[in-house]
């Protein structure tokens, strides 16, 4: 267990420096920003058209700003982006075969290395979720006429925090696939090529009936299913995602034990 | 008494796709000292390498390690064990200082080891500055100094002297000494250039097409060494065809080169030369030296 935490800690160290780390902030930061200042702008614009909504109306138009935008579009991109970030350390110095070579299990290299993935795209999901809510009674301060600052932080907190967690277990299935690409290749065409190519068809064949069997279409698809108050969060395709993470992430461990590394 | 076998591969053999790369290849690397694993590029050196650090897979179970099977004690085995294969592996946007605390971390060693390791590699000037604007030298010191983080009792160097200038050379030449009189690691160096090998090697192995040509101490080696007796005169041709009964001769750039044999022996080349009539320019005696050794052993 020591090896592995201390093989995660070492994830850290070398990528805090980097992209890989720095995206999973940059992204929730720039995003819940930019809405933020469109709403704090055009607050009485807003109120014009959506004027006597209840004010839990008008936090769900505002957190969809953030949230639509990301699950529909950023996130499959980001996760492609994500998942090779981390991998792509060890190909760009060529350090695979130090790392193969210390006094290690190959297992925790690998499996601390997944993990650390899963932990970048947890904090973004959470640095979400805070600064939507932060950003959004923040709002409710500076431009009272929006209403937002009326809504209880428990209510709302807990919408917001469970789409996020829902679209975030809806992710694990491609974060297996686009991990173990990024693992096995070198090249960022193949993970990210493959990946924009099943995200678009995901997209193409979105209201077919079978489409939650492809991993791609897991994030909308959570977000789809999620209206009303209570939101259900393990539906048909958050388990879909589960069991592709399952499958892809021992795939690679079996890869990772067999494969040669150049 | 038989010394102590730190590696040991029993015909090794490996293959890319249907291209045979390592064939029969049985290394003796003794417990102590420098091995030079010579031969030149795209003989096999490396693939011996990422196989005895279980990097490349074999399915054969017939590389030992400290006397202990690779593949069933990989952890242990590597724990003994500081490598640089090919190219140092660096990470560029880390200081030195961070790449060793990074590989420190994973090793569980003390942060004061990294200090120690900095002014042993002769790069505490520079622990702070981006391994990225290094010096090629800085980058194999460097690589160098994370293969002996934890102190290993063998040090397997894969060409730690490859693109580096003459003074870099010698900054490596002399770290590696170091460590093997001073540290008591056994070092297993990799290289093309005999010279290299030559100067620091207390054994050697050549290796050609993934064969093992020749292995054994330097001094065999230079046993092998053998003299010629070279051969100018006005007629190269007619004197070959003098000679030709008694000492073939090998005609080369303008002279001629026979084994050499005795001092007699030159004398009556040159009386018989002479007899016939040819100008003798110069006839001399030549060793061979390893380098041209070396050419005829991987030529062979």
């Amino acid at each position: 267990m020591k090896t592995f935490l201390l093989s995660l800690h070492s994830e850290y160290y070398k990528t805090r420096k980097t992209l890989a780390f720095w995206g999973a902030i940059v992204l929730p930061v720039f995003l819940c920003t930019v809405v933020f200042l469109g709403y704090y702008i055009k607050a009485d614009e807003v109120m014009l058209k959506l004027a006597k909504a209840p004010p839990m109306v008008i936090w769900t138009q505002y957190s969809f700003a953030i949230i639509g935008v990301m699950g529909t579009l950023l996130l499959p991109m980001y996760l492609v982006f994500m998942t090779y970030s981390v991998n792509n350390i060890e190909h760009k110095a060529d350090t695979w075969k130090s790392l193969f070579s210390l006094p290690i299990p190959k297992w925790k290299i690998y499996y601390s290395k997944a993990l650390y993935t899963i932990l970048l795209i947890t904090l973004s999901m959470l640095l979400f979720v805070g600064l939507t809510l932060a950003y959004g009674y923040i709002l409710g301060w500076l431009k009272p006429q929006l209403t937002l600052q009326n809504v209880q932080f428990n209510d709302i907190s807990n919408i917001i925090g469970s789409l996020y967690l829902k679209m975030f277990l809806a992710s694990l299935g491609i974060i297996s696939i686009q991990f173990l690409m990024s693992l096995v290749w070198k090249d960022f065409l193949k993970p990210m090529g493959i990946g924009f190519l099943l995200l678009v068809t995901a997209m193409i064949v979105l209201r077919w009936e079978y489409s939650y069997l492809i991993p791609y279409t897991h994030p909308i698809k959570a977000l789809m299913s999620s209206s009303g108050k209570e939101i259900e969060i393990f539906t048909k395709e958050v388990w879909v995602s589960f069991a592709y993470a399952a499958v892809f992430f021992t795939a690679g461990y079996f890869i990772v034990i067999k494969r040669s590394v150049k | 008494m038989m010394q102590e076998l730190i590696i040991q591969t029993k015909n090794l053999n490996f293959n890319f796709a249907q291209q045979k790369v390592l064939d029969q290849l049985s290394l003796e690397v003794p417990k102590g000292g420098i091995y030079g694993f010579l031969g030149p590029n795209g003989s096999g050196k490396t693939t011996t390498i990422k196989l005895l650090l279980n990097l490349l897979k074999s399915d054969e179970k017939n590389i030992f390690l400290f006397g202990k099977e690779l593949q069933e004690n990989r952890t242990e085995i590597l724990k003994k064990i500081g490598s640089l294969v090919e190219q140092p592996a660096i990470y560029p946007h880390l200081t030195g200082y961070e790449n060793l605390k990074t590989r420190a971390m994973l090793l569980q060693v003390s942060k004061s080891k990294i200090g120690e390791i900095l002014e042993l590699v002769g790069l505490t000037d520079a622990a702070n500055k981006n391994a990225e604007k290094y010096s090629l030298g800085m980058k194999q010191r460097l690589g160098i100094g994370l293969a002996l983080l934890d102190d290993p009792e063998l040090l397997i160097l894969d060409e730690p002297t490859n693109g580096l200038d003459p003074n870099g050379i010698i900054e490596i030449r002399h770290l590696i000494k170091d460590l093997a009189e001073n540290h008591q690691k056994t070092i297993f160096i990799s290289s093309h250039l005999l010279a290299e090998i030559e100067r620091i090697a207390t054994h050697v192995g050549i290796i050609n097409k993934g064969k093992m040509l020749f292995q054994g101490n330097i001094h065999e080696l230079h046993s092998l060494k053998t003299s010629l007796v070279c051969i100018e005169t006005n007629d190269n041709e007619a004197a070959q065809s003098i000679l030709k009964s008694k000492y073939p001769a090998l005609s080369l750039n303008g002279h001629l080169e026979i084994p050499f044999e005795s001092l007699e022996q030159m004398g009556f080349i040159n009386h018989q030369l002479i007899q016939n009539d040819l100008i003798v320019y110069s006839i001399y005696k030549q060793k061979k030296d390893l380098e041209s050794l070396f050419l005829d052993i991987t030529n062979a």
